[in-house]
């Protein structure tokens, strides 16, 4: 697997079916040309053929609320991930003893590429994300943690059964 | 599992009193270096396992 930053040229061609409507049309019409993020590709091999996943990242923070003050911390906030159909569900070929799935190897070189930018430009100690309700235990499986679960108070809200989640860099 | 993260227009917010759960390092950039290495390592790019060992090494010297 490899991945790039989204590009035109790269994307000539290429379709993209997650089987969500919203991301597939986001792919088709979005992708590119959404100032509020930037977006990668993630390749089956170095031809750039077949497109395994697609994930936007967005600054973002974590605000800490008190009685008196709010601060924020900052963080990396994964607008988009997803897989496309043909790879949903399927053991990445080069996967060690623990069969991880493309999606995983998606995930890995995801992290490579926050690791990359708050290692070396803008400095971050948190990834956020709102979790598709069916993809809570893939990232449970990668050590975040859903807000609600952890909070004293209902401080954060699930919005069309999306969970707040967050993991520690 | 179609889709894994959905961009929504919500702020993450965490009350002070839960805010010590923020402090605890994961390693989920270590393990993921860790496996993107093993999954390369038969590949012939030199110095893209050198970076990826240069990762490795400075994760793990910083504990994390």
């Amino acid at each position: 697997m490899v991945y790039t930053l989204a590009s035109k040229d790269d994307l000539i061609g290429i379709s993209f079916n997650c089987g969500s409507e919203y991301i597939d049309k986001y792919f088709s019409e979005e992708l590119l040309d959404d100032d509020d993020a930037v977006s990668y590709c993630f390749w089956a091999d170095a031809r750039k053929q077949e497109l395994v996943g697609i994930a936007s990242l967005s600054c973002s923070g974590i605000i800490i609320r008190s009685a008196s003050s709010f601060n924020i911390t900052p963080a990396v906030e994964v607008k988009i991930f997803a897989v496309d159909e043909r790879y949903q569900h399927t053991i990445f070929p080069g996967a060690d003893e623990d069969a991880g799935h493309w999606s995983d190897y998606c995930w890995y070189y995801l992290m490579e590429i926050v690791y990359g930018i708050t290692d070396k430009h803008c400095g971050a100690g948190h990834i956020v994300l709102y979790s598709v309700p069916d993809a809570v235990t893939f990232y449970k499986r990668h050590d975040f943690k859903a807000f609600a679960e952890l909070m004293a108070m209902p401080s954060n809200m699930v919005i069309d059964g999306c969970i707040p989640m967050f993991l520690n860099l | 599992m179609a889709l894994l993260a959905a961009p929504r227009k919500g702020a993450f917010l965490i009350d002070s009193r839960d805010a010590d759960i923020l402090n605890t390092r994961s390693g989920a950039v270590l393990e993921a270096l860790q496996k993107i290495r093993k999954a390369e390592a038969s590949g012939k790019d030199t110095t893209r396992l050198r970076q990826l060992d240069e990762g490795i090494s400075t994760l793990r010297a910083k504990g994390r």
